[in-house]
């Protein structure tokens, strides 16, 4: 009976059942079915698609894949020595982006084409939501226009793809920049015109105009070109920065009108450890990523505007770095040269008092130039940085509209009176007294210095096909030497430190390889000469 | 209340018929282990017997063969040809008894399944007529080989059927006649003994379990069955070769000892080895290890105390296995734990002292040869020495140490710890007729070779067994445990734990000093290891860990039992990284110091309840199991941090600065519900038929898509059992059985079938961050279940009473519908979304033989066993071809690059020769070999280059006894393996260090080669260098071994020392794990090591662990 009595129990706590067992939900993701209906869920999506859209890797490095820096980490440098394969896994990525593999992806392709697909279905001011689709719109832009110029030809999807219509064949380079023209011409109607700290980061008209006219310029429609850099330095939004240094700092993000498009960091977005713990040199506990080469020293003019070649320019091989271009000492650091006090000295082994001097530039983490990188660096020790450093990465400001425009005039011999106004508004920057003609020389000369360590140069050296010089041949960094730690006088030596030496393979078409691995799964053309 | 209790149910609604009476009993929180005691088993056997003048011989037949009873009687002491008639109505055994020597001058008694029949008359010795025999007395006493007193032995004198058994103490007398030549001792699942008397009149005697004995019982899924009835692939680990074996982990039990089941450990750190089980190969490109059930919950190896375990079962194939369905597709471990026996309170203590060294270690080069071989490397490159001659004598010399020092870097790192580790197990077991308990509790505290590493153990158990009445048994298995795994940090900023350490260590060149001038430590690139060591903070892993089940067994009618199982497996770890800030010479701090918490809840309770119904008819067999099943499983993640804390002595997140705080969370949830049932026919033992059914639904997968049927048939011919085998003495047992059956894997991410948008997809906008949301994973809604179908066919075998035996299996098993990420385009822009995709085959024969016997005084037991398992690739789409790949037709995972064929010995050869386009390759440099030859290297000239499986796993052992001493060892190998360990074959990576083996380079002068060496020229990282690392054959190196991984010798003290100090047993040992190892891999790294990452080599390296131990039973 007892029996009996166990078990009815249990039917009266147990009969009731429901078939939900199987059902669990995540609770910490929404479900496409419930999304796409409000702005707040457009106001998702669109600051969706901006993460990580582009990193500051992608800037600081890529002058290391040419003539003006040496990397030392990360194998940027095979792609300036030619030694670059389609299955090298080189190139560093923080914040999920940058690098080889990144550059290749389409993820930020697709959250921009189903951002673009499903925003039709969500219920807002039509104004509004043409604005969001154009901001959409010009990051796909800018991501086509970033792939073609590091792979050429490249598929161009604009649709929401499925597993089984993912297209492998590649579309003409050319079908793609045009694509991209049409694009930003047309979003530039819609996006409002402001500069970078009035649309709080968001692109703009002056953006989507200035990336149009770096295309142009890139493709040789210089008088397209002209316009458009015309029609954004007309916009009067945007300002030069008189403080050159500054502007790449962290706090330009509040003050600096110079920027037309740039990575918005806030303080707790970019880490500084990051970015100081690579750059700064070991004495102040970083790892001197970068170094600048002989080369880019020896581009800098002398204060007299004239060329260290040029034997009337004042120039003093025994004292190098005195009298030149201001912007030189804001861009790279040299032996000898006082910075925050301190003497840095890249030159000899052990320092005065028999210690090892851990910024000699043979020593594992320093500087393998022996000039350490200083723009966007900060001269405070690894220990007491904040631990987040908060600088906007600028991928594109006033002065390159400049550049552009003067290189139009010299290409196209037209208005070379206003271009060369405005170069000399900007040599007026380094200190350097105004040039009295515009030549091609001056501009491409200019173009080096002042955008130096913008992640440009490899492109330049691409449109003006200068490779067989600029990236052929033994790479130098400093000139040996011993430093005198009290006075901060560098005794010279005659040898140049040599960091490699490069070889130009002009059927690569300063391309990168497609990824083996891309290769692997699509079947894709590989590029020439890989 | 009620409601709450109600919603627990659910799904049983979608029940079947067949199950919807059960579902009425199901929940009745009860059930049980049919774990039988003593005295238990005549109690809990009915008889039904209907006998008509039938001889008391036949009724002890009959008794015998519908029972595990066996009769102990003299002949010349019962009447066997006395007529009789039986009656009984599930009855016990006792009734039958009663009424067969009702009115007769026998008695009997009962110990466990052996039925004693005596005479009352004392008259088992017929006496001559006026002739009285000379007898002698003889008394022992008899216990296990753990000392434990043994009763109801019977002892007989050899050759007659005379004879007695032990009593409760395990004590015995008996009188024989003066010329008996030796007494046999026997006890079911003992091994027989044989005792020679020659004129002793004390014999003391220690029982061998019978390990491989056909009456011996494994735990198969769900309930037990005997060895010889089994149809199924089962490998099983018993007490014995348990016994006393001295584990750092229960993992570690399970190597060596049977075939197919493959176990690796790749790290030495205290508490943090990374044991890899592998049963019959790779199964799955997900998670394969086996699915582990403690007591029938399913738990992890690291959740029990090694000396808790009683037996091991290891599921291997479909037949065996599939009674579990969804996880079982990668084999299933069934671990039963001890229980307390019938019996006056047992204590045992243990206690074990150890001490480590390292058995490989990386040799790192001395300064000088460094600092040599580095401007080597540099004249390699054309580029200008580092080092000059009088620098280089600075460091050979030691005039200089702060500067040109010869840091051993390596080892200074290895001479911080005390390597010190002492184990305590203390227990408790007994009990009476109603109710049995075990308590056991152990303390395990091991201290690495670096310092601050240290892994302690809390292990809590109580098992109890009580019979509420002749209906209801319940029970509960309880073990509590606290693992805390310390080890230092590092302000790095990448992986915390020791690992880190080591890594910086292998990096690092002895250039490069450790302390400068004034004591102060030296930085190097990622700051100094032994300044991070000493000041670097810690990270500790704590665990509470709670397995709880309560179960119950009601008999509900005669054969019908219900057994039900609740438990509750809840994880709780509590995580801690205090990271300090360190000072260098320069006066740079790396930092800063931060703290963080992190707390991972992770929570499966299980609600089972099954109902078995035995029934034998006339030589006809059958056992019915029908069950309920369900699981549910949440996990939770949360995580606080905080940085710059006002002082590295302080480790709490609210002395940290509230403006770097930072927190996330997150949680999952995944819930299976399944039914099963089984039905078990044999025909005299002799025809062998089983069959399973599960149906699993699972929570990881959509609508429609969940739920999955597992059928396995298996059916096994015991030919000793037929006649013309029967009469052959000297086969105990051979036994044919084959098998097929599909099994089932989830093991996937939760929810990956769901539509999902992302958070956390965020940007700053105007200075401010904004949330932001997007796609970024690819779902396909309709994945579902993996299925493996094995085939299975084996032969057991029992010879010269049971001094032999072997096992031989073939089985093919084929993995379908994988579950995997197909690499996809990068123009699809998200990651490669998981389907069912690819299908893979294990195919391999298992080979297990033993043999025990006794030579006098010696005891021993050997046994081998060897797995040979082929895996292939059947199915897989779009492979990805980086280092390792997967393709159709080779194994999964092989290694995949170049095939490297030498060494150019000239400029002028590498200028001419294939070469990887673009690549400056010069003299000295490797050379590939160009398969197609089309006079390039590229990717197309990539072979397959080895397998990270082992294809052949073996192992044997030994144990052996003589008088006091005990001997056992365990061998276990791998061959046909291959290894790739990243970096290491090149010097100066990084930055990085030398090592002894790089002074065997190739030297160059002149674009000629003027001294061969094993490895390439010296280069740094230059463009040549980029391409010799491309990834060849020179990286993947063959890692077969053969290792003694245990080897322990005991002493067990003569009790006559032992009684005096009123202990029942006490013995010492001395073990050893890992004393010896034979193989070709290279010398600096363990050929166990994890392969496949850059990274596998900066490990904490496996070590030798030796032990001194003494075990004590009151």
């Amino acid at each position: 009976m007892k029996k009996y009595f166990f078990i009815l129990i249990i039917v009266c706590f147990f009969s009731s059942c429901n078939n939900k067992f199987l059902e669990v939900v995540p609770l910490n993701q929404l479900s496409t079915a419930t999304f796409w209906k409000t702005k707040a869920d457009a106001d998702l999506a669109l600051t969706g698609c901006y993460n990580n859209w582009q990193c500051w890797t992608n800037v600081l490095w890529f002058d290391s894949m040419s003539d003006n820096f040496y990397d030392q980490f990360y194998a940027f440098e095979f792609v300036a020595n030619g030694s670059y394969t389609s299955t090298s896994s080189v190139g560093l990525w923080f914040e999920s982006q940058g690098g080889s593999n990144i550059w290749f992806s389409y993820t930020l392709i697709a959250k921009c084409n189903n951002f673009l697909k499903n925003i039709e279905s969500v219920n807002m001011d039509p104004t509004t939501k043409e604005e969001y689709k154009a901001e959409v719109r010009f990051l796909r832009a800018y991501d086509y226009f970033f792939k073609t110029q590091l792979f050429g030809d490249m598929p161009l999807v604009t649709n929401v793809l499925s597993l089984d219509s993912i297209p492998h064949v590649r579309t003409p380079v050319a079908q793609v920049q045009k694509f991209i023209l049409n694009e930003l011409a047309s979003i530039s109607q819609i996006l409002p015109v402001q500069n970078n700290i009035q649309s709080g980061g968001h692109v703009t008209a002056g953006a989507a105009i200035a990336l149009k006219a770096r295309l142009e310029l890139y493709t040789g429609d210089y008088s397209d070109a002209m316009i458009d850099a015309k029609k954004v330095i007309d916009m009067n939004t945007y300002q030069l920065n008189p403080d050159y240094q500054g502007m790449f700092l962290p706090g330009n993000a509040t003050t600096d009108k110079e920027e037309i498009l740039a990575i918005d960091y806030v303080n707790n977005n970019i880490s500084s450890t990051f970015i100081l713990q690579l750059l700064l040199p070991p004495s102040y506990g970083g790892y001197s990523a970068l170094g600048a080469t002989k080369s880019l020293v020896d581009a800098y003019e002398t204060t007299l505007g004239k060329t260290i070649d040029d034997p009337s320019s004042g120039y003093d091989p025994t004292h190098p770095f005195n009298n030149r271009d201001a912007r030189m000492n804001m861009t790279f650091l040299h032996p000898g040269m006082v910075w925050n006090g301190k003497i840095y000295n890249s030159l000899d082994r052990l320092l005065p008092d028999g210690t090892l001097n851990v910024d000699y530039h043979s020593d594992v983490n320093s500087c393998r130039t022996g000039m350490n990188i200083l723009k966007y660096i900060k001269g405070i020790p690894i220990s007491q940085v904040p631990s987040t450093y908060g600088v906007n990465m600028i991928l594109i400001r006033l002065a390159e509209m400049y550049l552009t425009y003067a290189e139009a005039a010299v290409e196209t011999g037209q208005n070379l009176d206003i271009g060369l106004q405005y170069i000399n508004q900007l040599r007026a920057r380094g200190n350097l007294p105004p040039a009295t003609t515009l030549t091609r020389d001056l501009v491409r000369r200019e173009r080096r210095v002042e955008l130096a360590l913008e992640g440009l140069r490899l492109w330049d050296i691409k449109r003006w096909d200068i490779g067989s010089t600029a990236l052929n041949g033994p790479t130098y960094g400093t000139r040996d030497g011993s430093v005198n730690m009290t006075t901060g006088e560098v005794a010279w030596a005659n040898s140049y430190i040599q960091l490699d030496t490069r070889t130009f393979n002009p059927t690569k078409k300063y391309l990168l390889p497609i990824p083996q691995s891309e290769i692997d799964i699509s079947g894709m053309q590989q590029n020439p000469g890989y | 209340m009620k409601k709450k209790l109600i919603s627990l149910c659910c799904y049983y609604n979608s029940m079947s018929k067949i199950l919807l009476k059960m579902k009425l009993l199901t929940f009745f929180l009860f059930a049980s282990i049919a774990s039988v005691t003593a005295n238990g088993y005549s109690q809990q056997i009915k008889f039904t017997m209907n006998l008509e003048n039938r001889t008391v011989y036949q009724v002890f037949q009959e008794i015998e063969k519908t029972s595990e009873f066996i009769f102990i009687y003299s002949e010349k002491s019962v009447d066997l040809n006395r007529k009789i008639d039986i009656k009984v109505d599930d009855e016990t055994v006792k009734s039958i008894l009663d009424q067969l020597f009702k009115g007769t001058n026998n008695d009997y008694e009962i110990h466990d399944r052996q039925i004693v029949i005596l005479s009352s008359e004392k008259s088992e010795f017929p006496t001559l007529t006026g002739e009285q025999p000379q007898k002698k007395e003889i008394s022992g006493k008899i216990t296990d080989t753990k000392g434990v007193s043994l009763p109801g032995v019977s002892v007989v004198v050899k050759g007659t059927t005379s004879g007695t058994v032990s009593d409760s103490e395990g004590k015995f007398r008996i009188s024989v006649p003066a010329d008996s030549k030796a007494l046999t001792f026997s006890f079911v699942g003992m091994k027989s003994q044989e005792i020679a008397i020659t004129g002793k009149t004390t014999i003391n005697t220690t029982m061998l379990e019978e390990t491989f004995g056909l009456d011996e019982v494994v735990a198969v899924g769900y309930g037990t069955q005997k060895r010889a009835n089994l149809t199924g692939s089962v490998s099983s680990v018993d007490t014995k070769q348990l016994g006393g074996r001295v584990a750092t982990s229960s993992t570690s039990l399970l190597q060596g000892l049977m075939p197919g089941v493959f176990v690796t450990e790749s790290s030495g750190q205290p508490g943090a080895t990374i044991m890899n089980v592998l049963i019959r190969g790779l199964g799955t490109m997900n998670n394969s290890s086996p699915m582990v059930l403690i007591d029938g919950i399913e738990a992890t190896m690291n959740d029990i105390n090694p000396n808790d375990i009683d037996n091991i079962n290891v599921l291997k194939d479909a037949a065996a296995a599939s009674i579990y369905g969804t996880r079982a597709a990668n084999g299933v471990i069934l671990v039963t734990t001890k229980r307390g026996n019938l019996g006056s309170i047992k204590v045992n203590y243990q206690v074990h002292l150890g001490s480590e060294r390292v058995i490989h270690r990386p040799q790192i080069l001395n300064s000088w040869d460094q600092a040599t071989l580095l401007n080597e490397a540099y004249a390699n490159d054309g580029l200008a020495p580092i080092y000059s001659a009088a620098e280089i004598q600075k460091f050979k010399s030691g005039s200089d140490p702060y500067n040109y020092p010869n840091s051993d870097w390596y080892g200074k790192l290895l001479k911080t710890g005390t390597d010190f580790t002492q184990t305590h197990n203390l227990s408790f077991s007994g009990g009476t007729e109603k109710s049995r308990f075990l308590l056991s509790m152990e303390y395990y505290d091991q201290d690495g070779l670096v310092a601050r590493t240290n892994y302690k153990r809390y292990n809590l158990r109580f098992n109890l067994d009580s019979k509420v009445n002749n209906w209801l048994t319940v029970g509960l298995n309880s073990s509590l445990s606290n693992s805390a795994i310390s080890e230092p940090t590092n302000p790095i900023g990448q992986d915390p734990g020791v690992a880190q350490l080591f890594r910086q260590v292998e990096m690092i060149p002895t250039t490069a000093p450790i302390k400068d001038a004034n004591g102060n430590y030296v930085p190097w690139l990622n700051g100094n290891p032994l300044a991070i060591l000493e000041n670097g903070g810690s990270y500790g892993r704590n665990n509470y860990h709670a397995v709880e089940s309560v179960f119950g067994e009601l008999t509900l009618l005669k054969g019908l039992v219900l057994k039900g199982i609740m438990g509750i497996n809840y994880s709780l770890d509590d995580n801690k990284l205090d990271i300090n800030s360190i000072a260098y010479s320069n006066g740079n701090t790396q930092g800063p110091n931060n703290v963080t918490d992190y707390l991972i809840r992770a929570k499966t309770i299980t609600l089972q309840s099954f109902l078995t119904y035995t029934k034998s008819v006339n030589n006809h067999n059958l056992k019915l199991l029908l069950g309920v099943d369900r699981e549910s499983y949440t996990y939770n993640y949360d995580n606080l941090y905080r940085n710059s804390l006002p002082s590295n002595s302080l480790n709490q997140i609210d002395a940290g600065a509230s403006s770097s705080m930072t927190n996330s969370g997150n949680s999952s949830q995944a819930r299976i519900g399944s039914y099963f049932g089984r039905i078990n026919y044999d025909y005299k033992g002799r025809y062998l038929f089983e069959a399973n059914l599960r149906r699993d639904g699972s929570s990881k997968f959509g609508p429609g898509y969940q739920w999955g049927s597992f059928p396995s048939f298996s059916a096994g011919w015991r030919l000793s059992e037929e006649k013309f085998i029967k009469d052959l003495s000297w086969i105990n047992n051979l036994k044919i059985r084959g098998s097929w059956g599909k099994l089932g894997n989830h093991n996937i991410g939760d929810y990956l079938y769901a539509a999902k948008i992302n958070l956390g997809q965020n940007y700053p906008f105007g200075g401010a961050m904004h949330s932001g949301a997007a796609v970024t994973t690819a779902n396909v809604p309709n994945i579902t279940w993996e299925s493996t179908t094995e085939k299975d066919l084996g032969f057991d075998a029992n010879l010269f009473n049971n001094k032999f035996s072997a096992t031989v299996d073939y089985y093919d098993r084929l993995t379908d519908n994988i579950l995997a990420n197909i690499p996809v385009s990068a123009v699809f822009g998200l990651p490669a979304p998981t389907i069912n995709a690819g299908s893979m085959r294990n195919k391999g024969f298992e080979i297990q033989v033993r043999h025990n016997n006794n030579i006098g005084a010696l005891n021993y037991n050997i046994g081998g066993n060897i797995g040979i398992n082929h895996n292939k690739v059947e199915k897989f789409p779009k492979p990805s071809l980086g280092n390792q790949i997967e393709r159709v037709g080779v194994p999964w995972n092989s290694y995949y690059g170049y095939q490297c064929i030498g060494i150019y010995q000239s400029d002028a050869d590498a200028a001419s020769l294939p070469h990887v386009v673009g690549s400056p390759v010069k003299a000295g440099d490797l050379i590939f070999k160009d398969q197609n030859g089309d006079g390039i290297i590229d990717a197309k000239d990539r072979v397959v280059l080895g397998n990270p499986i082992p294809v052949v796993t073996y192992g044997f052992d030994l144990s052996l006894s003589y008088h006091h001493f005990d001997l056992m060892v365990i061998f276990q190998g791998a061959a046909n393996v291959y290894t790739s360990l990243g970096n290491i074959f090149w010097p100066f990576t990084d930055g990085g260090t030398a090592y002894n083996r790089h002074l065997d380079r190739t030297i160059v002068q002149n674009g000629q080669v003027i001294k061969k060496g094993y490895y390439p020229r010296t280069l740094i990282n230059s463009p040549s260098r980029l391409d010799a690392t491309n990834f060849s054959s020179f990286q993947v190196l063959k890692a077969d071994y053969l290792r003694l991984k245990s080897l322990q010798l005991g002493y067990t003290l003569p009790s006559k020392w032992t009684e005096k100090v009123n202990l029942a047993k006490a013995a010492v040992f001395l073990s050893c794990k890992n004393p010896l190892t034979f193989t070709k891999f290279m010398k600096d790294y363990d050929p166990e090591i994890n392969g496949s990452s850059n990274t596998a080599n900066y490990t904490y390296p496996q070590t030798q662990i030796y032990t001194l131990g003494l075990n004590v039973n009151f």
